[in-house]
Protein backbone atom coordinates (compact mmCIF):
# COMPACT_ATOMS: atom_id res chain seq x y z
CA UNK A 1 0.00 0.00 0.00
CA UNK A 2 0.93 3.60 -0.03
CA UNK A 3 3.53 4.64 2.46
CA UNK A 4 3.47 5.21 5.30
CA UNK A 5 0.17 3.54 6.27
CA UNK A 6 -0.95 6.53 8.35
CA UNK A 7 -0.65 8.75 5.31
CA UNK A 8 -3.12 6.94 3.11
CA UNK A 9 -5.83 9.46 3.72
CA UNK A 10 -8.23 6.98 5.16
CA UNK A 11 -9.96 9.57 7.23
CA UNK A 12 -12.41 6.95 8.49
CA UNK A 13 -9.58 5.69 10.66
CA UNK A 14 -9.19 8.97 12.49
CA UNK A 15 -11.51 8.20 15.43
CA UNK A 16 -9.45 5.13 16.20
CA UNK A 17 -6.35 7.28 16.62
CA UNK A 18 -8.15 9.54 19.04
CA UNK A 19 -8.72 6.63 21.38
CA UNK A 20 -4.99 6.30 22.04
CA UNK A 21 -3.94 6.92 25.59
CA UNK A 22 -1.49 9.63 24.63
CA UNK A 23 -2.35 12.74 22.76
CA UNK A 24 0.99 12.82 21.16
CA UNK A 25 4.04 10.68 20.76
CA UNK A 26 4.53 6.98 20.30
CA UNK A 27 2.05 4.41 21.50
CA UNK A 28 3.56 2.56 24.43
CA UNK A 29 3.77 -1.21 24.21
CA UNK A 30 2.63 -1.48 27.82
CA UNK A 31 -0.71 -0.14 26.72
CA UNK A 32 -1.45 -3.34 24.85
CA UNK A 33 -0.68 -2.00 21.39
CA UNK A 34 1.89 -3.16 18.90
CA UNK A 35 5.13 -1.36 19.59
CA UNK A 36 5.37 1.57 17.22
CA UNK A 37 9.06 1.10 16.74
CA UNK A 38 8.43 -2.26 15.09
CA UNK A 39 5.64 -0.73 12.99
CA UNK A 40 8.19 1.83 11.95
CA UNK A 41 10.51 -0.88 10.67
CA UNK A 42 7.63 -2.23 8.64
CA UNK A 43 6.98 1.25 7.22
CA UNK A 44 10.60 1.45 6.15
CA UNK A 45 10.28 -1.87 4.36
CA UNK A 46 7.13 -0.73 2.58
CA UNK A 47 8.80 2.56 1.72
CA UNK A 48 11.80 0.73 0.23
CA UNK A 49 9.44 -1.33 -1.88
CA UNK A 50 7.67 1.79 -3.12
CA UNK A 51 10.98 3.46 -3.86
CA UNK A 52 12.11 0.70 -6.22
CA UNK A 53 8.80 0.70 -8.09
CA UNK A 54 9.00 3.09 -11.08
CA UNK A 55 6.66 6.08 -10.80
CA UNK A 56 5.02 4.87 -14.01
CA UNK A 57 5.64 1.58 -15.76
CA UNK A 58 5.34 0.49 -19.41
CA UNK A 59 2.03 -0.64 -20.93
CA UNK A 60 1.51 -4.31 -20.12
CA UNK A 61 -1.16 -6.74 -21.24
CA UNK A 62 -3.98 -7.38 -18.75
CA UNK A 63 -2.93 -11.02 -18.44
CA UNK A 64 -0.58 -10.02 -15.64
CA UNK A 65 -3.50 -8.64 -13.70
CA UNK A 66 -5.40 -11.87 -14.22
CA UNK A 67 -2.45 -13.87 -12.89
CA UNK A 68 -2.16 -11.55 -9.90
CA UNK A 69 -5.71 -12.45 -8.85
CA UNK A 70 -5.61 -16.09 -9.96
CA UNK A 71 -6.54 -17.25 -6.44
CA UNK A 72 -9.18 -14.62 -5.89
CA UNK A 73 -12.56 -15.75 -7.23
CA UNK A 74 -14.26 -12.46 -6.42
CA UNK A 75 -11.90 -10.33 -8.54
CA UNK A 76 -11.35 -12.73 -11.42
CA UNK A 77 -14.67 -12.42 -13.27
CA UNK A 78 -14.36 -8.63 -13.22
CA UNK A 79 -10.86 -8.74 -14.63
CA UNK A 80 -12.03 -11.10 -17.39
CA UNK A 81 -14.90 -8.74 -18.17
CA UNK A 82 -12.40 -5.88 -18.24
CA UNK A 83 -10.24 -7.74 -20.76
CA UNK A 84 -13.06 -7.65 -23.31
CA UNK A 85 -12.91 -3.87 -23.43
CA UNK A 86 -9.33 -3.08 -22.41
CA UNK A 87 -6.03 -4.22 -23.90
CA UNK A 88 -3.39 -2.73 -21.63
CA UNK A 89 -2.49 -1.45 -18.19
CA UNK A 90 0.19 1.03 -17.18
CA UNK A 91 1.03 0.50 -13.54
CA UNK A 92 1.57 3.61 -11.45
CA UNK A 93 3.53 3.77 -8.19
CA UNK A 94 1.55 3.09 -5.02
CA UNK A 95 2.77 6.17 -3.20
CA UNK A 96 -0.51 7.92 -2.42
CA UNK A 97 -0.25 10.05 -5.58
CA UNK A 98 -1.53 7.35 -7.93
CA UNK A 99 -4.77 9.10 -8.91
CA UNK A 100 -3.04 12.38 -9.70
CA UNK A 101 -0.15 10.73 -11.54
CA UNK A 102 -2.41 8.38 -13.52
CA UNK A 103 -4.77 11.17 -14.51
CA UNK A 104 -1.92 13.47 -15.52
CA UNK A 105 -0.30 10.72 -17.57
CA UNK A 106 -3.61 10.14 -19.29
CA UNK A 107 -4.01 13.89 -19.82
CA UNK A 108 -0.59 14.25 -21.45
CA UNK A 109 -1.33 11.28 -23.72
CA UNK A 110 -4.72 12.80 -24.53
CA UNK A 111 -2.99 16.07 -25.48
CA UNK A 112 -0.63 14.17 -27.77
CA UNK A 113 -3.70 12.87 -29.57
CA UNK A 114 -5.33 16.33 -29.60
CA UNK A 115 -2.35 18.51 -30.37
CA UNK A 116 -4.50 21.41 -31.49
CA UNK A 117 -5.68 21.80 -27.90
CA UNK A 118 -2.25 22.09 -26.28
CA UNK A 119 -2.29 25.88 -26.58
CA UNK A 120 -5.64 25.99 -24.85
CA UNK A 121 -4.15 24.01 -21.97
CA UNK A 122 -1.16 26.30 -21.77
CA UNK A 123 -3.63 29.18 -21.39
CA UNK A 124 -5.64 27.27 -18.83
CA UNK A 125 -2.57 26.64 -16.68
CA UNK A 126 -1.34 30.22 -17.12
CA UNK A 127 -4.71 31.52 -15.97
CA UNK A 128 -4.86 29.08 -13.06
CA UNK A 129 -1.98 30.81 -11.29
CA UNK A 130 -4.14 33.79 -10.29
CA UNK A 131 -6.78 31.38 -8.99
CA UNK A 132 -4.19 29.63 -6.85
CA UNK A 133 -3.20 32.94 -5.31
CA UNK A 134 -6.86 33.78 -4.71
CA UNK A 135 -7.16 30.45 -2.86
CA UNK A 136 -4.25 31.34 -0.59
CA UNK A 137 -1.33 29.48 -2.19
CA UNK A 138 1.57 31.91 -1.93
CA UNK A 139 3.68 32.83 -4.92
CA UNK A 140 6.89 31.44 -3.44
CA UNK A 141 5.37 28.00 -2.90
CA UNK A 142 3.63 27.82 -6.28
CA UNK A 143 6.30 29.10 -8.68
CA UNK A 144 8.53 26.04 -9.14
CA UNK A 145 5.59 23.72 -9.75
CA UNK A 146 3.76 26.14 -12.02
CA UNK A 147 6.92 26.63 -14.11
CA UNK A 148 7.44 22.88 -14.40
CA UNK A 149 3.85 22.20 -15.47
CA UNK A 150 4.02 24.91 -18.11
CA UNK A 151 7.45 23.78 -19.32
CA UNK A 152 6.20 20.24 -19.78
CA UNK A 153 3.18 21.42 -21.79
CA UNK A 154 5.50 23.49 -23.98
CA UNK A 155 7.70 20.43 -24.57
CA UNK A 156 4.57 18.63 -25.80
CA UNK A 157 3.75 21.54 -28.10
CA UNK A 158 7.25 21.63 -29.52
CA UNK A 159 7.14 17.86 -30.02
CA UNK A 160 10.20 17.55 -27.79
CA UNK A 161 8.09 15.16 -25.72
CA UNK A 162 6.36 12.51 -27.81
CA UNK A 163 4.57 9.34 -26.71
CA UNK A 164 7.83 7.48 -26.19
CA UNK A 165 9.44 10.26 -24.11
CA UNK A 166 6.41 10.66 -21.87
CA UNK A 167 7.25 7.57 -19.86
CA UNK A 168 10.75 8.87 -19.13
CA UNK A 169 9.34 12.29 -18.20
CA UNK A 170 6.93 10.76 -15.70
CA UNK A 171 9.63 8.50 -14.27
CA UNK A 172 11.81 11.51 -13.42
CA UNK A 173 10.83 12.08 -9.78
CA UNK A 174 11.55 15.81 -9.83
CA UNK A 175 9.34 16.42 -12.86
CA UNK A 176 6.70 13.82 -12.11
CA UNK A 177 6.20 14.92 -8.50
CA UNK A 178 6.15 18.60 -9.46
CA UNK A 179 3.30 17.89 -11.86
CA UNK A 180 1.49 16.04 -9.07
CA UNK A 181 2.01 18.96 -6.66
CA UNK A 182 0.56 21.41 -9.16
CA UNK A 183 -2.42 19.11 -9.74
CA UNK A 184 -2.91 18.98 -5.96
CA UNK A 185 -2.82 22.79 -5.79
CA UNK A 186 -5.33 23.02 -8.66
CA UNK A 187 -7.57 20.57 -6.81
CA UNK A 188 -7.25 22.45 -3.52
CA UNK A 189 -7.92 25.75 -5.28
CA UNK A 190 -11.09 24.48 -6.93
CA UNK A 191 -12.34 23.08 -3.63
CA UNK A 192 -11.61 26.29 -1.71
CA UNK A 193 -13.12 28.57 -4.36
CA UNK A 194 -16.24 26.37 -4.57
CA UNK A 195 -16.46 25.58 -0.86
CA UNK A 196 -20.27 25.86 -0.56
CA UNK A 197 -20.70 23.14 -3.21
CA UNK A 198 -18.38 20.70 -1.45
CA UNK A 199 -18.80 21.46 2.25
CA UNK A 200 -22.05 19.45 2.61
CA UNK A 201 -20.13 16.29 1.65
CA UNK A 202 -17.50 16.56 4.37
CA UNK A 203 -17.83 14.02 7.15
CA UNK A 204 -14.72 14.20 9.30
CA UNK A 205 -13.44 17.70 8.56
CA UNK A 206 -14.80 20.97 9.92
CA UNK A 207 -14.23 22.98 6.74
CA UNK A 208 -13.04 22.74 3.16
CA UNK A 209 -9.97 24.69 4.18
CA UNK A 210 -9.08 22.04 6.76
CA UNK A 211 -9.91 19.26 4.31
CA UNK A 212 -7.55 20.68 1.70
CA UNK A 213 -4.83 21.18 4.30
CA UNK A 214 -4.91 17.55 5.44
CA UNK A 215 -6.21 15.58 2.43
CA UNK A 216 -5.13 17.47 -0.70
CA UNK A 217 -1.98 19.53 -0.08
CA UNK A 218 0.16 16.86 1.64
CA UNK A 219 2.08 14.93 -0.95
CA UNK A 220 1.37 11.27 -0.12
CA UNK A 221 -2.34 11.37 0.72
CA UNK A 222 -4.64 9.49 -1.66
CA UNK A 223 -7.40 11.22 -3.57
CA UNK A 224 -11.06 10.58 -2.84
CA UNK A 225 -14.04 11.30 -5.10
CA UNK A 226 -14.13 14.92 -3.98
CA UNK A 227 -10.61 15.50 -5.33
CA UNK A 228 -11.42 13.64 -8.55
CA UNK A 229 -14.49 15.80 -9.14
CA UNK A 230 -12.49 18.96 -8.43
CA UNK A 231 -9.47 18.15 -10.60
CA UNK A 232 -11.50 16.97 -13.58
CA UNK A 233 -13.63 20.11 -13.31
CA UNK A 234 -10.46 22.18 -13.68
CA UNK A 235 -8.62 20.16 -16.32
CA UNK A 236 -11.82 19.23 -18.15
CA UNK A 237 -10.72 16.00 -19.84
CA UNK A 238 -13.15 13.39 -18.48
CA UNK A 239 -11.93 10.32 -16.66
CA UNK A 240 -13.69 6.96 -16.77
CA UNK A 241 -12.82 4.83 -13.77
CA UNK A 242 -13.43 1.08 -13.75
CA UNK A 243 -13.86 -0.06 -10.15
CA UNK A 244 -13.09 -3.64 -9.25
CA UNK A 245 -13.21 -5.03 -5.74
CA UNK A 246 -14.05 -8.17 -3.77
CA UNK A 247 -17.82 -7.76 -4.14
CA UNK A 248 -19.68 -10.60 -5.83
CA UNK A 249 -20.59 -8.73 -9.01
CA UNK A 250 -19.30 -10.11 -12.30
CA UNK A 251 -18.62 -6.78 -14.01
CA UNK A 252 -16.45 -3.81 -13.03
CA UNK A 253 -18.41 -0.73 -11.97
CA UNK A 254 -17.61 2.24 -14.19
CA UNK A 255 -17.95 5.89 -13.13
CA UNK A 256 -17.19 8.93 -15.25
CA UNK A 257 -16.08 12.34 -13.93
CA UNK A 258 -17.08 15.10 -14.25
CA UNK A 259 -20.59 13.71 -13.98
CA UNK A 260 -22.85 14.31 -16.93
CA UNK A 261 -20.16 14.43 -19.60
CA UNK A 262 -21.05 12.63 -22.80
CA UNK A 263 -20.33 8.90 -22.91
CA UNK A 264 -18.92 9.36 -26.41
CA UNK A 265 -16.41 11.95 -25.27
CA UNK A 266 -12.88 10.57 -25.35
CA UNK A 267 -11.94 9.98 -21.74
CA UNK A 268 -8.86 8.98 -19.82
CA UNK A 269 -9.40 5.45 -18.52
CA UNK A 270 -8.27 4.37 -15.08
CA UNK A 271 -8.57 1.13 -13.18
CA UNK A 272 -9.34 1.33 -9.47
CA UNK A 273 -8.61 -1.51 -7.14
CA UNK A 274 -9.18 -0.81 -3.42
CA UNK A 275 -6.59 1.82 -2.51
CA UNK A 276 -5.00 2.20 -5.92
CA UNK A 277 -5.32 3.63 -9.44
CA UNK A 278 -3.54 2.61 -12.67
CA UNK A 279 -3.96 3.79 -16.27
CA UNK A 280 -5.76 1.37 -18.59
CA UNK A 281 -6.13 1.41 -22.36
CA UNK A 282 -9.22 0.44 -24.32
CA UNK A 283 -8.73 -1.85 -27.26
CA UNK A 284 -9.91 0.94 -29.57
CA UNK A 285 -7.34 3.32 -28.12
CA UNK A 286 -4.71 0.68 -28.65
CA UNK A 287 -5.72 0.39 -32.29
CA UNK A 288 -5.73 4.13 -32.80
CA UNK A 289 -2.44 4.27 -31.02
CA UNK A 290 -0.67 1.56 -32.98
CA UNK A 291 2.38 3.75 -33.41
CA UNK A 292 2.41 4.73 -29.78
CA UNK A 293 2.23 1.19 -28.51
CA UNK A 294 5.04 0.18 -30.84
CA UNK A 295 7.13 3.08 -29.56
CA UNK A 296 6.41 2.02 -26.01
CA UNK A 297 7.49 -1.53 -26.73
CA UNK A 298 10.66 -0.31 -28.36
CA UNK A 299 11.54 1.78 -25.38
CA UNK A 300 10.76 -1.06 -23.07
CA UNK A 301 13.23 -3.26 -24.90
CA UNK A 302 16.02 -0.67 -24.80
CA UNK A 303 15.47 -0.14 -21.08
CA UNK A 304 15.66 -3.87 -20.55
CA UNK A 305 12.47 -3.84 -18.51
CA UNK A 306 10.06 -6.74 -18.50
CA UNK A 307 6.32 -6.38 -18.53
CA UNK B 1 19.04 21.29 -5.61
CA UNK B 2 16.10 21.59 -7.95
CA UNK B 3 14.19 24.05 -5.82
CA UNK B 4 16.97 26.46 -4.96
CA UNK B 5 14.88 29.43 -6.10
CA UNK B 6 12.21 28.54 -3.60
CA UNK B 7 14.71 28.25 -0.74
CA UNK B 8 16.18 31.63 -1.61
CA UNK B 9 12.74 33.26 -1.56
CA UNK B 10 11.97 31.75 1.80
CA UNK B 11 15.33 32.88 3.07
CA UNK B 12 14.75 36.47 1.95
CA UNK B 13 11.29 36.49 3.52
CA UNK B 14 12.72 35.41 6.87
CA UNK B 15 15.73 37.70 6.70
CA UNK B 16 13.41 40.61 5.98
CA UNK B 17 12.05 40.08 9.48
CA UNK B 18 8.45 40.25 8.30
CA UNK B 19 7.29 37.33 10.43
CA UNK B 20 6.58 38.44 14.01
CA UNK B 21 8.51 36.56 16.74
CA UNK B 22 10.53 34.66 14.12
CA UNK B 23 14.04 35.47 12.90
CA UNK B 24 17.04 33.80 11.35
CA UNK B 25 19.86 33.18 13.79
CA UNK B 26 23.03 35.17 13.20
CA UNK B 27 25.07 32.19 12.04
CA UNK B 28 22.56 31.53 9.25
CA UNK B 29 21.97 35.00 7.91
CA UNK B 30 24.54 35.06 5.15
CA UNK B 31 24.00 31.63 3.64
CA UNK B 32 20.78 31.00 1.72
CA UNK B 33 22.43 27.97 0.14
CA UNK B 34 23.26 26.19 3.35
CA UNK B 35 21.15 23.19 4.11
CA UNK B 36 20.89 23.84 7.84
CA UNK B 37 19.28 26.97 9.21
CA UNK B 38 18.86 28.02 12.80
CA UNK B 39 15.75 30.06 13.43
CA UNK B 40 14.92 31.72 16.74
CA UNK B 41 11.35 32.06 17.90
CA UNK B 42 10.14 34.12 20.81
CA UNK B 43 7.16 33.19 22.98
CA UNK B 44 4.22 35.53 22.32
CA UNK B 45 2.90 38.08 24.79
CA UNK B 46 0.32 36.93 27.33
CA UNK B 47 1.25 33.25 26.91
CA UNK B 48 3.13 30.86 29.18
CA UNK B 49 6.24 31.39 27.06
CA UNK B 50 6.22 35.19 26.91
CA UNK B 51 9.74 36.54 26.49
CA UNK B 52 11.39 33.08 26.23
CA UNK B 53 13.58 32.57 23.19
CA UNK B 54 14.04 29.15 21.58
CA UNK B 55 16.20 27.88 18.74
CA UNK B 56 14.83 25.68 15.97
CA UNK B 57 17.10 23.80 13.60
CA UNK B 58 15.83 23.26 10.05
CA UNK B 59 17.65 20.71 7.93
CA UNK B 60 16.56 20.65 4.28
CA UNK B 61 16.60 17.31 2.44
CA UNK B 62 17.47 17.15 -1.27
CA UNK B 63 13.80 16.73 -2.06
CA UNK B 64 12.60 19.79 -0.14
CA UNK B 65 9.88 21.04 -0.52
CA UNK B 66 8.46 17.75 -1.80
CA UNK B 67 9.68 16.32 1.48
CA UNK B 68 9.47 18.07 4.81
CA UNK B 69 12.46 19.75 6.40
CA UNK B 70 13.74 18.08 9.56
CA UNK B 71 12.76 20.47 12.34
CA UNK B 72 13.74 20.24 15.99
CA UNK B 73 14.55 22.43 18.94
CA UNK B 74 18.23 22.74 19.83
CA UNK B 75 19.83 23.84 23.08
CA UNK B 76 16.97 24.22 25.57
CA UNK B 77 13.60 23.09 24.16
CA UNK B 78 10.40 24.59 25.60
CA UNK B 79 8.67 22.56 28.30
CA UNK B 80 5.51 21.56 26.43
CA UNK B 81 3.34 18.41 26.27
CA UNK B 82 4.13 17.96 22.55
CA UNK B 83 7.84 18.73 22.72
CA UNK B 84 10.30 16.10 23.91
CA UNK B 85 13.35 17.00 25.97
CA UNK B 86 15.61 15.91 23.09
CA UNK B 87 14.08 18.67 20.94
CA UNK B 88 11.75 16.47 18.86
CA UNK B 89 8.36 18.04 18.15
CA UNK B 90 5.11 16.15 17.76
CA UNK B 91 3.39 18.21 15.09
CA UNK B 92 1.79 16.50 12.09
CA UNK B 93 2.80 19.11 9.50
CA UNK B 94 6.46 18.25 10.16
CA UNK B 95 5.85 14.67 9.12
CA UNK B 96 3.00 13.00 7.23
CA UNK B 97 0.87 16.16 6.93
CA UNK B 98 3.76 18.16 5.44
CA UNK B 99 2.78 19.85 2.21
CA UNK B 100 4.86 21.69 -0.41
CA UNK B 101 2.38 24.53 0.16
CA UNK B 102 4.01 25.09 3.57
CA UNK B 103 7.12 27.17 4.21
CA UNK B 104 9.68 27.70 6.98
CA UNK B 105 7.64 30.72 8.12
CA UNK B 106 4.41 28.71 8.17
CA UNK B 107 6.11 25.98 10.23
CA UNK B 108 7.44 28.53 12.74
CA UNK B 109 3.99 30.10 13.06
CA UNK B 110 2.43 26.67 13.70
CA UNK B 111 5.00 25.95 16.40
CA UNK B 112 4.39 29.38 17.96
CA UNK B 113 0.66 28.73 17.86
CA UNK B 114 1.24 25.39 19.56
CA UNK B 115 3.17 27.16 22.32
CA UNK B 116 0.60 29.93 22.64
CA UNK B 117 -2.32 27.54 23.14
CA UNK B 118 -0.52 25.62 25.91
CA UNK B 119 -2.20 25.83 29.30
CA UNK B 120 0.32 23.90 31.40
CA UNK B 121 4.06 23.59 31.00
CA UNK B 122 4.81 19.87 31.23
CA UNK B 123 6.78 17.24 29.36
CA UNK B 124 5.01 14.66 27.16
CA UNK B 125 3.82 11.75 29.33
CA UNK B 126 6.04 9.27 27.46
CA UNK B 127 9.06 11.57 27.33
CA UNK B 128 11.57 9.29 29.08
CA UNK B 129 10.78 6.22 27.00
CA UNK B 130 10.79 8.18 23.77
CA UNK B 131 14.01 10.06 24.43
CA UNK B 132 15.79 6.87 25.44
CA UNK B 133 14.89 5.16 22.18
CA UNK B 134 15.13 7.99 19.70
CA UNK B 135 17.68 10.50 20.89
CA UNK B 136 20.22 9.74 18.19
CA UNK B 137 17.67 9.56 15.40
CA UNK B 138 16.06 12.18 13.24
CA UNK B 139 12.55 13.06 14.45
CA UNK B 140 11.43 12.18 10.93
CA UNK B 141 12.25 8.51 11.67
CA UNK B 142 9.64 8.35 14.41
CA UNK B 143 6.21 6.93 13.76
CA UNK B 144 4.09 9.62 15.37
CA UNK B 145 0.54 9.37 16.59
CA UNK B 146 -1.20 12.71 16.24
CA UNK B 147 -4.18 13.94 18.08
CA UNK B 148 -5.38 17.51 17.93
CA UNK B 149 -2.39 19.46 16.79
CA UNK B 150 -3.45 20.35 13.27
CA UNK B 151 -2.92 24.01 13.85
Amino acid sequence: MSSPPEATGESADAPQQQEEAFECGVTPQANGHVDDYSILDHHREVRKEVEVQPLVGPVEPLDGLENEYADNPSFLPKIRALKKQYGGIRRVCKDGCCFYRSYLYGLFEWLLRHRSQIDEYINLITESRKQLEAAGYTESTVDDFYDEFLDQLKLLRESATGPSELETTFQDAGVSNSLVVYARFLTGTHLKLHAPEFEPFLTTHASIHQYVQTEVDPMWVEAEHVQIIALTSVLKVPVRIQYIDASDTAEPAPLTFPEGCGADEEAIHLLYRPGHYDVIYTKTTDNQEGGKMADGDGQQATNGRQA
Amino acid sequence: MKFQKRIEKEFEALRGGTVPHVKLDNDTTSHAQQRIWTVTIEGAESTLYEGEVFKLRFRFPDKYPLESPEVMFVEKPPVHPHIYTNGHICLSILYEAWSPALTVSAVCLSILSMLSSCTKKEHPPDNDKYVLQSSTQSPKSTSWMFHDDRV
